[in-house]
């Protein structure tokens, strides 16, 4: 998504709104953070509690960009219609389109998630896919229309980070047009950084931040992480050697005893 | 009497109601919820042409946090 002009300036991390011990540390959390874009979700709600109003009011007065998810939904069925409730809603076109296919480790239906896109995709969305970190998926995904693709970096919640490196490389390298956002699995800041030196545009987290012991100061620590992975992988990491190679010179080392040639 | 589904739990009404009217009636006002019926996305537009007959599954879904 950064390769459109309203989106250029937009940060490299997003972030959730669940889990936090409070509205406030969400909030502040989220401002720490530097974070653009907040996703948020729909659920049954009793009206008499407030029916998810006052949610969405604390939520507008951040002034963020929102990314509706639809989370929980099993079936293209329920995707497709949880999208269209949630481009009301919301009133955006954007939604992050969860199809799962496992109730264990949450892991994406792909065949479900496919189906799901190229409707919503007909229908107007810009659809960000959450998908396991499948080279071929991601392409079909990719050719469906999808702006954006977010591989999995390990299961949702699991702070297992970046399980399966080759994969997550390989997808990048093979889909450069792409905005490849690292969805779900992070769990500290040095696995935002690795993402992003990899050349990804971008990290989703929400556990990671929300259930550290203290999420505004964790919130500051990704936002870190995501400027210095992106900094490192414009720079250009050196390649890797197999063999020493000093970097002190070696002229005019100190007690050289070798034989002059 | 007929019978409907709102959320899972069950409801009675005693005639056939438009659904912007029963809406109205559960609490649900303002424009923070959207509206399934029987599996499909009703468009806020057309909830005065619904009429519910009894045998309906609604949801009703407000914002909520995500990630």
């Amino acid at each position: 998504m950064w390769h459109l002009p309203e989106c250029r300036d937009l940060s490299r991390l997003l972030i959730g709104t669940a889990l936090y011990p409070s509205p406030e540390i969400m909030r502040r959390s989220i401002e720490a953070s530097g974070a653009d874009v907040v996703t948020v979700s729909l659920r049954r709600q009793n009206p008499t509690d407030g029916g998810g109003e006052q949610f969405w009011d604390y939520i507008k007065d951040l002034g963020k960009r929102i990314l509706p998810n639809t989370a929980g939904c099993r079936s293209v069925k329920e995707a497709i219609t949880v999208a269209q409730m949630a481009r009301e809603v919301f009133g955006t076109p954007w939604i992050k389109l969860e199809v799962i296919g496992d109730d264990y480790n949450l892991q994406p239906d792909p065949v479900g998630l496919l189906e799901a896109t190229e409707e919503l995709i007909k229908q107007g969305f810009e659809v960000f896919p959450y998908t396991t970190d499948d080279l071929v998926l991601c392409t079909r995904l990719a050719e469906a229309g999808c702006k954006t693709v977010m591989p999995w970096a390990s299961p949702i919640g699991s702070g297992q980070g970046l399980l399966n490196p080759f994969n997550l490389e390989m997808i990048r390298k093979r889909l450069p047009h792409i905005s490849l956002i690292v969805d779900a699995g992070i769990g500290k800041p040095s696995d935002a950084v690795r993402a992003l030196e990899m050349g990804y545009d971008g990290v989703l987290i929400n556990s990671a931040v929300a259930l550290a012991q203290d999420p505004v100061a964790m919130a500051t620590a990704f936002g870190g992480a995501v400027a210095a992975g992106r900094l490192a992988y414009e720079a250009g990491v050196m390649p890797k050697r197999n063999f020493a190679s000093p970097s002190t010179p070696t002229v005019g080392t100190p007690f050289w005893h070798g034989e002059p040639s | 009497m007929i019978e409907l589904k709102l959320n899972g739990e069950a409801n009675r009404l005693t005639q056939p109601t438009r659904l912007d009217k029963f809406l109205a009636e559960k609490g649900f006002q303002g424009r923070g919820f959207a509206v399934a019926l029987d599996g499909d996305f009703v468009p806020r537009s057309r909830y005065p042409e619904v009429t519910l007959r009894g045998g309906e599954s609604l949801e009703v879904l407000s914002p909520m946090q995500g990630g």
